[in-house]
């Protein structure tokens, strides 16, 4: 989606048009989850924190004076409740297990591996390495690379509104945990 | 492979393995439809999670609401939610969308059974509403 497009849907949206909001939710609705991941916040408490931003924009409707801005509105938004989730003490189901941590359920059934042609299956078994080695990057690097990893892209304007990182520094932060992505992919045997 | 190369990569990945769920999505569509329903918005104004020094040790959470000429506070301890309206006063309030409790003279009010999610309050005073901002409990 480009950003040009999200003042305009923001500003329809703000006029009452629910088409509008409706693009810009399935626009920025990526953004938005993925921000609330990279706090690793249980699942439910990853889900609350995607609802109330929405839920908070629909307040704030009438209220945002740069139309351009609110994807970083929302990553700021997002960014804040997921803080507090992450510092609260809500009691956690003990079967409420993180998604990101469930990687069997993306491995491939008896009859899909029939299917699958072996090309397809490694470029899997890539995927999901590549899935797992993020989740072993430092706080830092994992909350930048979650959101970096939005389609589709984030302005720097939301990664820093997201990550709390000033925008000058967003870049060779990327460069070193994405060193540091290499590092762990080598020591799985991924080039 | 260069950096743009990888994090275009990572992209399908997140896309792949974690993608927005669909049924989270629609309830922030569906959202839009309560956006007629709004009256003042008060603010979130003070928040214990946002002061965990100020706080320790203190299971409860602790929230102050304001709108000119209005302050809600609200502690919420499990499932159990406490209000105070200042000035008090008598009201109507509504818990995300509940039947009302009512706010004694003295502007308390309470409610049970609030589950973790996202709350906003709704206050029918006398000759305005007020809502509060929506927050994660």
């Amino acid at each position: 989606m480009e950003r040009a497009e999200i003042g305009e849907l923001f500003t329809a949206a703000a006029d009452g048009d629910s088409a509008a909001w409706k693009g810009l939710v399935e626009g920025l609705a990526p953004l938005v989850w993925s921000i609330a991941r990279s706090y690793r916040l249980s699942d439910a408490d990853a889900r609350d924190v995607f609802a109330t931003t929405w839920f908070k924009l629909v307040q704030h409707l009438g209220r945002i004076r740069e139309p351009d801005k609110v994807g970083a509105w929302l990553a700021s938004t997002a960014r804040h409740e997921a803080l507090k989730m992450a510092r609260s003490v809500r009691p956690v189901p003990l079967d409420d297990h993180p998604a990101l941590l469930d990687l069997s359920s993306a491995a491939p059934t008896p009859e899909e591996v029939v299917v699958e042609a072996e090309r397809q299956e490694a470029a899997m078994a890539r995927a999901r390495v590549l899935w797992q080695v993020v989740r072993e990057l430092s706080d830092t690097c994992q909350r930048l690379v979650r959101v970096l990893m939005t389609s589709p892209p984030p302005s720097y304007a939301e990664i820093s509104a997201a990550t709390g990182l000033a925008v000058g520094s967003i870049g060779p932060i990327r460069a070193r945990c994405f060193g540091r992505l290499r590092t762990l992919l080598a020591e799985q045997g991924v080039a | 492979m260069t950096d743009d190369e990888l994090e275009a990569e990572l992209q399908e990945v997140a896309a792949m393995f974690d993608p927005p769920p669909v049924d989270l999505v629609q309830v922030a569509v569906d959202a839009f439809a309560l956006h007629n329903l709004d009256g003042e918005l008060a603010a979130l104004a003070f928040d214990s999670l946002d002061e965990p020094e100020l706080v320790r040790g203190q299971d409860a959470r602790l929230l102050t609401f304001t709108a000119p000429g209005l302050t809600i506070e609200v502690e919420l301890d499990g499932g159990r939610l406490l209000g105070q309206l200042l000035p008090p006063q008598e009201a109507e309030i509504v818990v995300n969308g509940r039947p009302p409790v009512r706010a004694d003279d003295l502007g308390r009010f309470a409610a049970d059974e609030v589950a973790a999610g996202s709350l906003s309050l709704r206050c029918e005073l006398a000759g305005r509403t007020v809502v509060t901002e929506w927050l994660t409990v």
